[in-house]
């Protein structure tokens, strides 16, 4: 009897510990994971990203002995969001990669640790707790959605972590504090762009516009239909539609009677392609214009001929011609089954761009240099488009315009003047 | 003028897909009293099974799945024929083994088998929209649909198929019940079952008849709605379930052309409302008519014998 008792009791402290070991390991296992990955697509880049000085890439990988360019990889990289964190991670990879085959950053390895937010501020908290712990993170890639990144952002702050988001739009986020750094344009400053592009570029007066209920489609669209009437456009009609709705043909023939020579669409694809092909069928020949969300391939996919000839803005423009672009845009293609980035992906790369061009011109991989640095640098001319920040750490980007032409989206004729 | 005619001709053409979805309803209400939320479902994957019949091969659970390539109108009836078993089955699965338990179990089982269907359409062709392909009928060489001008006023060629097919539907669904055998047999099981099974009615294959009547109506519609809409996804029953409920109540619940008529008025309330007062409230028009209804008129429109049944 005394032995089974003794054995239960060593069994039940071997278990505890057991429990209390794989918990503890569970982060740092992961940990090591990531990192491990970054180096094995930062071989794979080392070798087939620069061919030409393959050896120099090599022997200087080889001496990168200076303090490591660590960073925070933030964004939601499971549950119903992950899509969004899967490119924002591809993104990456490619600039680690990229990084270390020309010898790192200021002589340190770029690598990253992931931090899974969920898109959710409870998490975020976390999140940025775990990154403020670890002394070899440098600055932080991410939050990617609004909420996380308000609730994270205020913790780095205050612990002088530099954090810049690719994609959070929210206007509050950057009055957080000057730690806190973005490269997306917000709603209200796009809103504003698109209406002088219509406007004055386009030569469009009489102006239609149909959006969601979301705050985004929303919010986009009252800094559109503002700022049209300021330069001096009309607006013949506005009707808003739920998310997730499938008919459109009251508000489209309501539309219809304003006779639009524009018809602007601020909202997601997925209704966006619907919207398109409705309005055809009512012989609304208007000229389409659609906001960033819907930016996307399954816009052509869904839509098929009614979205033929469509502007759309987007955040990342992958057929322009560029070589950074199409460097990236190649080397994306062959880590992800030839499809085509997304800006997601394409923000998180000139974030980390962004930031190792900072720590470069400060000389040093630390915190609080390389969040100096991003005040007082030149513009940095990024795949996404040249970014220079304001006072208040906002981006200054241009807007770019794609079209749906041939099935395909393409660099629009008409850019954006100023 | 154009524009009042415009707007009752979108108001049409979407109550013909609300009524199709609405006589699923209203005919299993009619004869087990069950609320059965599963035909939202059913129409979803009416639409879903619509897309695998007309596509070359199609991604499912994963895998890359070869289809035969067929044509708008054999699709469909395909489609209907495997949405009708699957509305046996939920029957005989979550219904049949309920009849005699209080209602409230059985109301929970259909809202049960409503989700549970949603995920199986989820893990089979993912969660995002699925294109519908072009049925090609009815499109010009351009590309877009062709179309017929009324006093300005257009409507497409599919619209008018959409609204034809319906009405064909529901005159031969009302000579199925009014004129057969099995129609007197349901008539007989829905005013009362004990009785009719002493009459020598199978109150079992009598209800059986009824999902598959009511299943296939859905498929139908789904069928319909992606042909016009262009797409297909999981949770696209949703909403158009809702509204085919209200339509039916609307109609008076149980009644086959009250379903018809209620979807229809709902269509083009909800267009008008749309036009007329705000687009930013129209899902909102469905559910004050459905308030409104139950105070003022709880039998719905043409459904006064339900009051005498109750």
């Amino acid at each position: 009897m005394k032995l089974p008792r003794y054995l239960a009791l060593v069994l039940a402290v071997v278990m505890i510990f057991g429990v209390v070991a794989l918990v503890g390991c569970g982060d740092d296992e992961t940990t090591t994971d990531e990192t491990e990955d970054t180096t094995a697509t930062e071989d794979t880049g080392a070798t087939e990203d620069t061919s030409g000085e393959a050896t120099d890439s090599t022997a200087e990988a080889a001496a990168m002995d200076g303090a490591p360019f660590k960073f925070g990889l933030a964004g939601p990289m499971t549950g119903q969001y992950a899509n969004y964190g899967t490119s924002h991670k591809a993104g990456a990879d490619i600039a680690v990669a990229e990084l270390n085959a020309n010898g790192g950053v200021n002589g340190g390895e770029a690598s990253y640790t992931t931090g899974d937010d969920l898109g959710d501020p409870k998490e975020a908290v976390l999140v940025a707790q775990k990154f403020i712990d670890d002394s070899e993170i440098v600055f932080v890639n991410g939050h990617m959605f609004s909420g996380a990144t308000i609730a994270a952002g205020q913790n780095y702050n205050s612990a002088g972590l530099p954090m810049i988001s690719p994609s959070a739009t929210n206007p509050d986020i950057t009055d957080l504090g000057e730690y806190i750094w973005r490269i997306c344009m917000t709603d209200a400053v796009q809103g504003e762009g698109l209406a002088k592009y219509s406007v004055d570029d386009l030569g469009m007066t009489k102006i239609a516009i149909i959006h969601d209920d979301s705050d985004y489609g929303r919010g986009l669209a009252d800094a559109y239909e503002e700022a049209v009437i300021a330069a001096g456009g009309e607006i013949v009609a506005r009707e808003q539609y739920t998310t997730g709705d499938a008919d459109f043909n009251s508000q489209l023939t309501n539309i219809r009677q304003g006779e639009p020579e524009l018809l602007f669409m601020s909202g997601y694809y997925p209704e966006g392609s619907k919207i398109a092909q409705q309005a055809r069928a009512l012989q609304i020949d208007a000229q389409f214009l659609g906001s960033d969300g819907y930016a996307a391939d399954e816009l052509i996919e869904l839509g098929g001929a009614a979205v033929d000839g469509m502007l759309l803005s987007t955040f990342f423009d992958y057929s322009k011609d560029d070589p950074k672009v199409q460097a990236f845009v190649e080397e994306f293609k062959k880590n992800n089954d030839d499809a085509n980035p997304d800006w997601f992906a394409a923000n998180s790369y000139d974030v980390i761009m962004l930031a190792a061009e900072a720590a470069r011109q400060a000389g040093s991989n630390d915190r609080d240099a390389i969040n100096e640095a991003l005040g007082t640098m030149d513009t940095y001319s990024g795949i996404s488009g040249d970014i220079s920040f304001d006072e208040n750490g906002d981006v200054v980007k241009p807007l770019s315009i794609v079209v749906v032409r041939d099935g395909e989206l393409t660099t629009a004729d008409v850019q954006p003047q100023g | 003028m154009d524009y009042l005619i415009q707007q009752l001709l979108n108001g049409l053409m979407l109550g013909s897909l609300y009524a199709l979805i609405a006589v699923g309803y209203t005919m299993v209400y009619g004869i087990i009293e069950l609320i059965n939320f599963a035909f939202g479902e059913l129409f979803m994957f009416g639409a879903f099974i619509s897309i695998t019949m007309m596509v070359d091969s199609m991604t499912i659970f994963g895998q890359e799945v070869n289809f035969p390539g067929l044509h708008f109108l054999l699709a469909v009836p395909i489609a209907m024929a495997v949405v009708a078993g699957m509305g046996v089955a939920i029957d005989r699965v979550a219904y049949r083994p309920l009849r005699n338990a209080p209602r409230l179990a059985a109301l929970i089982s259909a809202i049960g088998m409503s989700i549970l269907l949603q995920n199986v359409a989820q893990a089979m062709f993912g969660s995002s929209q699925v294109f519908f392909p072009d049925i090609g009928m009815f499109t010009g060489d351009n590309g877009l649909p062709k179309y017929v001008t009324i006093s300005n006023a257009q409507i497409t060629y599919l619209q008018i198929f959409v609204v034809a097919v319906t009405v064909l539907a529901m005159l031969i669904l009302n000579f199925f019940v009014q004129r057969t055998r099995i129609g007197r047999a349901m008539r007989a099981a829905a005013q009362d079952k004990s009785t009719s099974a002493l009459m020598g009615v199978n109150v079992n294959r009598v209800i059986a008849i009824t999902f598959i009547i009511g299943s296939a109506m859905g498929a139908l519609a789904g069928g319909m709605y992606g042909a016009i809409y262009h797409f297909a996804k999981p949770d696209m029953g949703f909403i158009p379930g809702l509204k085919a409920f209200i339509a039916a109540v609307l109609g008076g619940i149980g009644n086959i052309p009250g379903a018809f008529l209620g979807g229809i008025t709902l269509g083009v309330i909800e267009s008008l409302g749309a036009a007329y007062i705000s687009s930013e409230y129209r899902d909102a028009f469905a559910f004050v008519i459905l308030i409104l209804l139950l105070i003022f008129k709880p039998s719905g429109l043409l459904g006064s014998h339900i009051s005498e049944k109750a």
